[in-house]
């Protein structure tokens, strides 16, 4: 086990590793455009519950 | 308009090497450039060993707060009870509602991703420590958004919670069956709260970068020495390495992102 580490040894510096192209943005609204597409389709098949208040 | 010249009278005597890096503004700036490291709060590359598709729950789980926050607003408009009149008010109080559950479903296979990959390694424990926080302070948004659905399922909480809360001694401190204020709680409160510890969290993402595999070797001891000539795309962060022509064509055929 290494001091200092938790036990995992020591973390090499993210930034020091070769990269690869990573569209961030695209990501991100791609899971926007699917996250909207399923809650808009969950609300229309599923709804949500409202009970009345007893007062 | 002219451009002031070093001659201009309006500095006087103040020597160049002080103008304008001794103020306020300059210190402010100075702190937010070096929050993240040069190149890095939004870069089109990543690390080769992000290509997974368990690095996507994070940011649809970003995406899911973004669609509770639209939806949120539109309830707004109409006032606490509109959506039990309105077709458009529920309709609206679904999609919040749904965008929720995928709020908390991402967010949770998010948390046991980073969880079984150790992602507080490396001096990444505040990173981990924001997204806890994050995560208990959506619960309490979800919560106080129960209390104002003004109906049965409300009052049944509201109540049950009250004596929860009161057991626990913190009720004299708020009080959920408040209607008003479990409201100014639900749409300003806390998720500013809740917002500003999100922001936080994904600052400290961009600073220390993504947590590498487990037992992963330092490539900068392990690999031999880049060629320059199979040198590919952006040149990556001063002082980094860049990419070899291989690992390009390994990374942009699998995962998310490419």
């Amino acid at each position: 086990m290494s001091r200092g580490t938790g036990g995992w040894g020591p973390t090499p510096d993210s930034h020091a590793f070769p990269t690869r192209r990573y569209d961030l943005v695209k990501e991100f609204v791609i899971a926007l455009g699917v996250v909207t597409v399923l809650c808009v389709v969950a609300a229309l098949v599923f709804s949500s519950p409202d009970e009345p208040a007893i007062s | 308009m002219s451009r002031p010249s070093t001659s201009d009278p309006s500095l006087g005597s103040e020597p160049a090497a002080r103008r304008g890096r001794d103020t306020w503004t300059a210190a402010l700036t100075r702190w937010v450039e070096g929050l993240v490291p040069k190149g890095q709060w939004l870069p089109d590359r990543q690390p080769v060993y992000v290509a997974s598709w368990i690095y996507v729950f994070g940011v649809a789980c970003l995406a899911s707060l973004v669609v509770i926050i639209a939806s949120g607003l539109v309830l707004t408009l109409g006032g606490v009870t509109w959506w039990h009149s309105s077709t458009v008010g529920h309709f609206f109080n679904s999609v919040h509602l749904w965008s929720v559950e995928l709020f908390f479903a991402t967010m949770v296979i998010h948390l046991w991703g980073k969880f079984f990959m150790a992602s507080w390694r490396g001096n990444r424990g505040l990173t981990w420590a924001t997204g806890a926080l994050a995560f208990f302070g959506s619960l309490g948004t979800a919560f106080t958004g129960y209390l104002i659905q003004t109906n049965f399922d409300s009052q049944w909480i509201s109540t049950q919670a009250k004596d929860g809360l009161n057991a626990a001694g913190i009720g004299a401190y708020f009080n959920v069956m408040n209607l008003g204020q479990m409201v100014l709680w639900h749409v300003s409160l806390l998720p500013l709260v809740v917002g500003g510890i999100v922001a936080v969290h994904i600052v400290l993402v961009r600073r220390r970068g993504v947590a590498p595999p487990i037992g992963a070797a330092d490539p900068t001891t392990s690999l031999p020495a880049p060629d320059p000539e199979a040198t590919l795309g952006a040149p990556a962060p001063e002082g980094r390495r860049t990419e070899s022509a291989s690992v390009r064509t390994v990374g942009s055929s699998q995962g998310p992102g490419a």
